[in-house]
């Protein structure tokens, strides 16, 4: 190569160099912690009747993949279990989940998952309620009313429609085992409103969110499907409530690299901020903001999860 | 020509070199005596140091200390480049909202979310606009400090403290500010975002919209009054996990919380903010 082309070829290399570095934005951080990672999995459970819902994943998937510069893939459980099982043996990485299922992942996996954000409201609380719900045209008006008559849960796995409600029942002095007629598990918050609705039970256990019983809610199994317009509103009434149940929590396992932990939390913790319109739109409530949290947040629940274990191991393991 | 190549080529690489990820993280201090960034000495006070070595390990980067006049200063070397965060306040912010962007505040202990507020009026009514509202009548969604404090602060960082307006009206809640609103009592209506997604934005599409007829004279959240401010062209990785990485720390390293967030009275937690956290947006 004579110096002429040396010359050039350095100009061009040059001119390369700089286009490649064109639009890229300064990083401040290692990027090694990516090594040998090729995509991060994350669990979810629920339906996928909601298009909210649907969409909600959707976005979080986009920004978390964005954010962290690798694939993330959703894996969807139809049930609390799936997840739970998901997460606790290191299928996944991360969580989305209520309080009773990290309590369940607690109980197996102990500090290998730790919950990181959860959501604080506009009027700064940072919980949810569980309601006892009945047909508008039952005559149960009180819990007292519920005496032999039959109820439905959520599922055994769920916070707010089986393990916080019965434990708040106890502290009211009822037994939850022995003092209605019948129980039975819906197997979901969708389900157990359609069995509420078709007469299956007289009343049935729901999340009720975006507000308080004082205020009323906004937000919950009841709300989605009256916005799907399956069912109305008017046809069921709220006669007992237990709360506040600390939100649902993002999970994480420990044992993956930091900057993966701390990449989500500062993604998911920048999202209403970044993008509030789009907030909105996924369901949220405006105002609504994600805060750090530890286990030490769902310490009540952790105990009551524990505390529920042990009193059907005495039972001989019936839920 | 061939001594403009080489320059040529020296400039682009230099350039390109620029942009290669960078070994360190350069904060703005404001002390008497400016000088250049330098890693913290044997002096620096132990909540300083545990800052520092906070970010440090989280971020696997050298953490150095930039000594700078004041605020302003922090916020023409931040918009030249030659730094990476600073704590700016409203005024230094100003002349460099176009570089540079907020990303973290302060929730106070006790506080609430910095949430939006909505000033509503009917859209066939008098007022279009918020100047509009002056000697006027306002209907509160209640008197808690989300539907009540907050919107009036709201109000206040745009120039409309209380004296502008002719009364004030505590409703009892959202619905009955609107009722307020409805029948001629009040001329305008002050809600959290929350509360008027609730009123305004139902679930049930059977339910009967209520605020159609209404027009949005302001949605806009309380302008924070200082907020650690990074460059707008710093990678989203890094301001994700600069942010990631403050927002727990109440939790994790409490010296170092102490110290970074002793700029803020009764400081709870760090919470992000949106870019323009710093000015008063309409």
């Amino acid at each position: 190569m004579d110096r002429s082309a040396w010359f050039s070829a350095a100009a061009a290399v040059g001119l390369l160099a700089v286009l490649g570095g064109c639009g890229e934005k300064q990083k401040v951080v290692s990027g090694d912690w990516r090594s040998g990672i090729k995509e991060i999995r994350m669990a979810v459970s629920g339906s996928n009747d909601d298009p909210r819902i649907v969409k909600r994943r959707s976005v979080y998937r986009a920004r978390l993949s964005e954010a962290i510069g690798l694939p993330v893939k959703l894996y969807e459980s139809s049930d609390y279990n799936g997840v739970i099982q998901a997460l606790s043996s290191g299928q996944v990485d991360l969580a989305q989940m209520a309080g009773g299922g990290y309590a369940n992942v607690d109980a197996q996996i102990g500090p290998l998952a730790a919950p990181i954000l959860t959501l604080r409201q506009a009027e700064g609380g940072t919980g949810y309620y569980s309601a006892i719900v009945v047909r508008a045209d039952s005559p149960i008006r009180t819990l007292a009313d519920m005496k032999g008559r039959s109820l439905g849960y959520v599922d055994f796995n769920s916070t707010s429609g089986y393990l916080v409600p019965r434990a708040r029942l106890r502290d009211e002095g009822i037994d939850p085992d022995t003092y209605f007629g019948k129980i039975s598990f819906a197997g979901g918050h969708t389900q157990a409103v359609m069995a509420l609705a078709n007469g299956q039970f007289d009343a049935t256990i729901l999340q009720a969110s975006g507000g308080d019983p004082v205020n009323g809610f906004s937000r919950g199994a009841l709300h989605t499907m009256a916005r799907r317009k399956l069912v109305d509103l008017k046809d069921f009434r709220i006669i007992w409530t237990a709360g506040p149940i600390p939100s649902e929590a993002f999970v994480v396992r420990t044992d993956r690299p930091q900057p993966l932990i701390d990449t989500v939390r500062g993604a998911m913790g920048a999202l209403p901020y970044d993008e509030p319109d789009l907030w909105v739109d996924i369901g949220q409530l405006d105002g609504s903001a994600y805060t750090s949290v530890t286990r030490e947040h769902y310490k009540d629940v952790i105990a009551l999860r524990a505390a529920d274990i042990a009193q059907r191991r005495g039972q001989g393991g019936r839920p | 020509m061939r001594k403009i190549l080489l320059a040529v080529s020296a400039i682009v690489l230099v350039a390109a070199t620029a942009k290669a990820p960078a070994s360190s993280l350069r904060i703005a201090a404001v002390t008497p005596t400016p000088g250049p960034c330098a890693p913290l000495d044997a002096t620096a006070a132990p909540g300083e140091k545990a800052y520092y070595d906070h970010l440090a390990k989280r971020l696997d980067v050298k953490v150095l200390k930039c000594p700078v006049a004041d605020q302003a200063a922090a916020a023409a070397a931040l918009a030249a480049g030659s730094l990476d965060m600073a704590l700016l306040d409203r005024v230094s912010f100003a002349p460099v909202a176009g570089a540079t962007r907020a990303i973290l505040t302060i929730r106070p202990e006790g506080g609430l979310n910095r949430i939006p507020v909505v000033v509503a009026a009917p859209a066939a009514g008098p007022v279009k606009r918020l100047e509009d509202l002056r000697g006027k009548t306002l209907a509160f969604g209640g008197s808690t400090p989300a539907a009540r404090a907050l919107p009036s602060r709201v109000l206040a960082d745009r120039g409309f403290g209380a004296d502008v307006f002719k009364a004030e009206l505590a409703a009892a809640d959202a619905e009955d500010a609107l009722g307020k609103l409805r029948s001629g009592e009040a001329d305008a209506m002050v809600l959290h975002a929350a509360a008027w997604q609730r009123l305004c934005m139902p679930d049930d599409p059977k339910a009967k919209p209520l605020c159609k007829d209404l027009t949005v004279l302001l949605r806009a959240r309380p302008q924070a009054t200082q907020a650690i401010v990074v460059r707008k062209d710093i990678a989203d990785e890094t301001r994700y996990r600069l942010i990631g990485i403050h927002m727990p720390m109440y939790l994790e390293n409490r010296v170092a919380f102490s110290w970074a967030s002793s700029w803020a009275p009764k400081a709870a937690e760090f919470e992000p903010t949106e870019a323009l956290a710093l000015v008063a947006t309409r």
